[in-house]
């Protein structure tokens, strides 16, 4: 069996002179993953616990989230009639009761064939589409997921793949409240697709049993805005860093911002270039020494919350690695959201920023839940997203509900299914006459 | 194999000459004896030039004539000189022609321009106010004024704009053709503007007529009106593609406009609603291409339409499905680089470039379709091919295909031609039977791994641009690199076998073979048809035209190669691509090549100019 707790025995747990953190009134669950009262550390050291749902933590999805989310997996799922994303697609190749039908080429049979073979330990039961037993192992467990034979908690998502991070990365407490937000919105592994690009933090797909897409560096929004597009009930989360968001990508940002396509862009800001072994990025301060930048930084940083507000997104957030839980609420807030949700990560690099560490932040931290803040009045978000230095304002600083979606926008789009499900020969012989027909 | 000769005897230098119009000929063009016309229509931007001629050109092929239009102007809105050259026939035509037999000259600079390019007895229809024509060095050229009252006759019915409608219907009065034909075209152009605009336009057009009709006399390039033929579409290869497209299922285009490849996306944008397509105009060309991937990984079938520029930027992209093994469709119609080059003309300069576009070595599939008919089936089988083998897919068209309208026969784009290969993606219950693990790379004999679509939970996976393993996951490992990267090379072996070979065209037993690939295929069948016929005491020629460039078919091609005598190398680049990448992949040396880089199409007649001496005189 796959081990859930992903960074276990490797995290130290760096000193911290306030002890309490900067949340002292925060709920705390202990059951659930990083929850610890007082923890300013995000990762957990326990594995994680299948049904932390006891607290009943976070509000429940809305009728119109839940809704998406259910109905997407039904459909995905899918009967041939109605939710087949291939099955449909080609009679000539399916056909009713799995025959694959006609094979254009060698080849095809054997590697259905093969398919058939349940070569990986799992006990299912053959060709029927059956619920195999869960207990197989990783195949096993899988299955169980997969037919849904068991309650959704974070188990569905964990992955036999060990997180590379270094012990103490910002990255584990994103990974665990990611987690556990997609199953406090009952979202199976299935029907979310996470993409990233590339950085520390952009590997998160590898360390998560979910649909994920690595890309290249600074695109996940323009690829995630195609996956979207083509598929809009999958809920796409976008997890990338400051130099691929807000650097390489930010022109891409700038422009998913103002289109406010259903998206989740979680931005892991350490303010470095980590992989690449420690240059400064757009959001490090002015002054900071790299080895790009030995003399100081010469550039003011990007405040992403201050550009986002004026770019006209419609959600936007900061949470800090060091506060899982609140962060985990703050990312299911942003996944509801209906339309572009930004989360801007404040995420400690312990090995090569040694200025903005989990102290730092928490020195300057404070919750604007706490102190009342109205993040749909916005002349209340307007401050909120410029403020940055010694108070750095964590929690959802704006939103505006009323915006619609890219997707709803587009005549047409959403009063079909998705591209994906349609079939390839929609268009018919009458269809390709009438569009000869304009140019006799 | 043929003996090495100089690989650039004429490379080049023999190309800049190709700038230089061809002297006039002798007679009504390559079709003497047989209906072959010329048209030209010139004016500034701004004056309707391309509208004018496109509007001409459907209402020549509306009465069964066959036609080929070709559009030249600038990178700019208003101003500077533009033009439109159609050629009518009886029989299909590949290729625009020189000589022109009527100039219509919106402009008196048109009439300048377009002097040298006019056959004798030619004529000129110009406004009668227009001061600095030289009608006495017309009749030198032994070309006929024809000046009329067209701005007057726009004038009375409307306005001045209208000229360019009195001028068209000067020209088909002048060649006594049918001006029902001119009238039903108008019909529907200005529908959209109204009764009063229609009727306004309908009366210049028969007064142009009527008053050129009158002044015609014994003019001798007439249009008889067929009568009872079939229609034929009028089209070009990017709107040819467009329909392609949507017949294979293209569900989905993302583009940044970049002439010449924004009027497919354009159609496609057009039809989106109707169709069910999302086309997204993107931020940027590097957006265009990462959404047709996101798009192409969650299952639709995705293009995207750009010309050499916006590829260049959609390279590190073009990487990523190769090495993700998504399915995506690259339209790149070539124009004059490098950098911004020629915005509005034609080159083939982006062969090699396309073929090893991106870090690293993937499999690619790279189609050059040769005619405006082909451009459908490319599509077709584009999609299909990259669905098949999970790997982009490159076509090669150029502004001349993008932009030049040709009749093309109603059956030639069929519903029943048109097969969709799902054959490597699972299907919904193939999936439902799934019991172990989804292996996303699985190492397979052939290299192609059996894809899910993301949204099945028994396939959950996630991609990666690292190398990674057979599951998806990131891995480094030795074996697993080789085992991973010998997969994915392997489907270009697998895709090899079903490229196509080249294909003939001309007698068999030719002293002399051009060689060429993509677009030229029209100008160069022409010229074989021309020299064949005009040239029958000396040698003959031949044409063998390529358009599977990669994975390069060389088993097809080497039976192929060994029938040649002699080759040319026909080529819109300066430093013969095609002929670079025949010698690399099957060591044949072409024996000359000609080279045309001045942005402007090739005509039958050029191509012959520099090749008649390399044809060697029968006994």
């Amino acid at each position: 069996m796959p081990d859930h707790s992903d960074f276990r025995g490797a995290v130290k747990r760096p000193a911290s002179p306030h002890g309490g953190g900067w949340g002292r009134e925060q709920r705390v669950d202990p059951d659930l993953p990083g929850g610890r009262p007082g923890g300013t550390m995000a990762p957990a050291e326990g594995p994680e616990t299948g049904d932390g749902r006891s607290g009943g933590h976070g509000a429940a999805p809305p009728p119109g989230a839940g809704h998406t989310a259910a109905a997407g997996g039904e459909d995905l799922r899918g009967a041939p009639a109605t939710g087949s994303v291939a099955g449909g697609v080609d009679s000539r190749v399916a056909r009713p009761g799995g025959a694959t039908g006609r094979a254009p080429r060698d080849g095809t049979e054997r590697r259905t064939a093969a398919l058939r073979g349940g070569e990986a330990g799992g006990t299912g039961t053959g060709l029927g589409g059956a619920r195999p037993a869960a207990g197989g192992g990783e195949a096993g467990r899988r299955a169980a997921i997969a037919d849904r034979a068991e309650r959704l908690t974070v188990k569905a998502y964990a992955s036999d793949h060990r997180p590379t991070w270094c012990p103490g990365c910002g990255d584990f407490g994103i990974l665990n409240a990611l987690k556990k937000a997609l199953v406090d919105l009952e979202i199976w592994p299935h029907e979310v697709m996470i993409v990233s690009g590339i950085g520390c933090g952009s590997k998160l797909p590898d360390y998560i049993n979910a649909n994920g897409f690595m890309t290249i560096h600074g695109r996940p929004l323009a690829v995630a805005t195609g996956i979207k597009l083509a598929n809009p009930k999958l809920h796409v989360v976008v997890v990338h860093g400051d130099g691929d968001g807000y650097g390489i990508g930010g022109n891409h940002w700038l422009h998913t911002m103002r289109r406010n396509i259903d998206l989740t862009d979680i931005i892991e800001n350490n303010q470095i270039y980590a992989l690449t072994k420690g240059q400064y990025s757009p959001t490090s301060e002015r002054g900071f020494r790299t080895t790009t930048s030995p003399a100081g930084a010469p550039e003011d940083p990007v405040l992403p919350t201050r550009i986002a507000f004026a770019t006209g997104a419609t959600f936007i957030a900061r949470a800090f690695a060091g506060q899982p839980n609140q962060m985990a609420d703050i990312f299911a807030a942003a996944i509801r959201h209906k339309g572009y949700a930004l989360v801007d990560v404040l995420q400690p690099c312990v090995t090569f920023n040694k200025v903005n560490t989990y102290d730092w932040y928490a020195e300057r931290a404070y919750s604007v839940e706490e102190e009342g803040h109205d993040p749909t009045d916005p002349v209340a978000a307007w401050e909120k997203c410029n403020q940055w230095g010694d108070r750095i304002p964590i929690g959802i600083l704006w939103r505006n509900d009323q915006a619609l979606p890219f997707e709803e926008r587009i005549p047409g789009l959403t009063e079909r299914p998705p591209v994906v499900e349609r079939p390839l020969d929609e268009l018919g012989e009458d269809g390709l006459e009438r569009l000869k027909a304009a140019f006799f | 194999m043929p003996a090495h000769h100089d690989q650039h005897p004429r490379n080049g230098r023999a190309g800049a000459a190709l700038a230089a119009t061809p002297e006039p000929g002798t007679g009504a063009g390559p079709g003497a004896g047989t209906l072959d016309l010329s048209i030209t229509i010139g004016g500034d931007a701004g004056q309707g030039v391309e509208s004018s001629g496109a509007g001409f050109t459907r209402a020549l092929a509306r009465s069964g004539l066959h036609v080929f239009s070709i559009t030249d102007y600038r990178s700019r809105i208003r101003g500077g000189h533009n033009f439109y050259q159609i050629r009518v026939a009886d029989r299909p035509l590949y290729s625009h022609a020189d000589p022109v037999h009527v100039l219509i000259g919106l402009t008196e600079e048109t009439i300048k321009i377009h002097l040298d390019n006019l056959a004798p007895r030619a004529a000129v229809i110009y406004d009668q106010e227009f001061r600095h024509v030289d009608a006495e060095a017309l009749r030198r050229h032994h070309v006929r004024p024809v000046p009329l009252p067209l701005a007057q006759v726009a004038k009375k019915h409307g306005s001045k704009v209208m000229m360019n409608t009195a001028a068209l219907g000067a020209a088909a009065g002048l060649m006594n053709y049918n001006v029902e034909y001119l009238e039903s075209v108008i019909k529907e152009n200005f529908a959209s503007k109204g009764d009063r605009v229609v009727e306004a336009n309908l009366k210049v057009v028969r007064e142009g007529w009527k008053l050129a009709r009158d002044a015609a006399g014994d003019f001798p390039y007439t249009l008889p009106d067929p009568g009872g033929r079939p229609r034929r579409m009028v089209l070009h290869g990017n709107h040819a593609f467009a329909l392609g497209a949507v017949a294979a299922g293209c569900r989905f285009i993302a583009a940044y406009p970049m002439t010449p490849g924004t009027s497919l996306f354009e159609w496609m944008v057009a039809h989106s609603q109707e169709l069910g397509i999302v086309a997204k105009h993107a931020e940027d060309e590097i957006a265009a291409i990462c959404m047709a991937i996101g798009a192409g990984h969650a299952g639709a079938r995705a293009m995207i339409s750009t010309s050499g520029g916006g590829f260049s930027l959609m390279v590190e992209a073009l990487g990523m499905a190769g090495m993700v093994e998504v399915p995506v469709v690259l339209v790149v119609s070539q124009r004059g680089g490098p950098s911004t080059g020629l915005p509005t003309r034609t080159e083939q300069g982006d062969l090699l470039f396309a073929i090893h576009a991106s870090q690293g070595e993937f499999p690619r599939i790279v189609l050059a379709p040769g005619t405006v008919d082909q451009c459908f089936e490319a599509a077709v089988r584009a999609f299909n091919l990259a669905e098949h083998y999970q790997t982009p897919v490159i076509v090669l068209l150029d502004q001349f295909l993008s932009t030049h309208l040709r009749a093309v026969e109603p059956d030639t784009f069929r519903w029943e031609d048109v097969r969709h290969d799902r054959a490597t993606t699972l299907t919904h219950p193939q999936l439902d039977r799934l019991d172990g693990p989804y292996l996303r790379y699985r190492d397979t004999d052939d290299g192609i791994s059996p894809r899910a679509i993301p949204g099945h939970p028994r396939a959950v996976y996630a991609i990666s641009t690292d190398e990674h393993d057979e599951e998806g996951h990131i891995s480094e490992e030795i074996r697993n690199r080789r085992q991973q990267m010998e997969k994915r090379m392997r489907k270009l072996d697998t895709a090899q076998a079903e490229m196509r070979g080249p294909a003939w065209y001309g007698p068999e037993d030719a002293d002399l073979t051009l060689i060429c690939w993509g677009s030229t295929y029209g100008p160069c069948r022409e010229a074989v048809d021309l020299f064949n016929r005009d040239k029958g005491e000396g040698g003959r020629i031949n044409l063998l035209h390529f358009s599977d460039l990669w994975p390069f078919p060389v088993e097809q091609t080497l039976p192929e190669l060994r029938k040649i005598r002699r080759a040319v190398a026909v080529e819109q680049n300066y430093t013969s691509q095609f002929a670079r990448l025949l010698r690399m992949m099957t060591g044949f040396e072409v024996h000359a090549t000609v080279n045309k880089f001045d942005g402007r199409p090739m005509s039958p007649q050029e191509i012959l100019t520099h090749v008649e001496g390399e044809v060697p005189v029968r006994a």
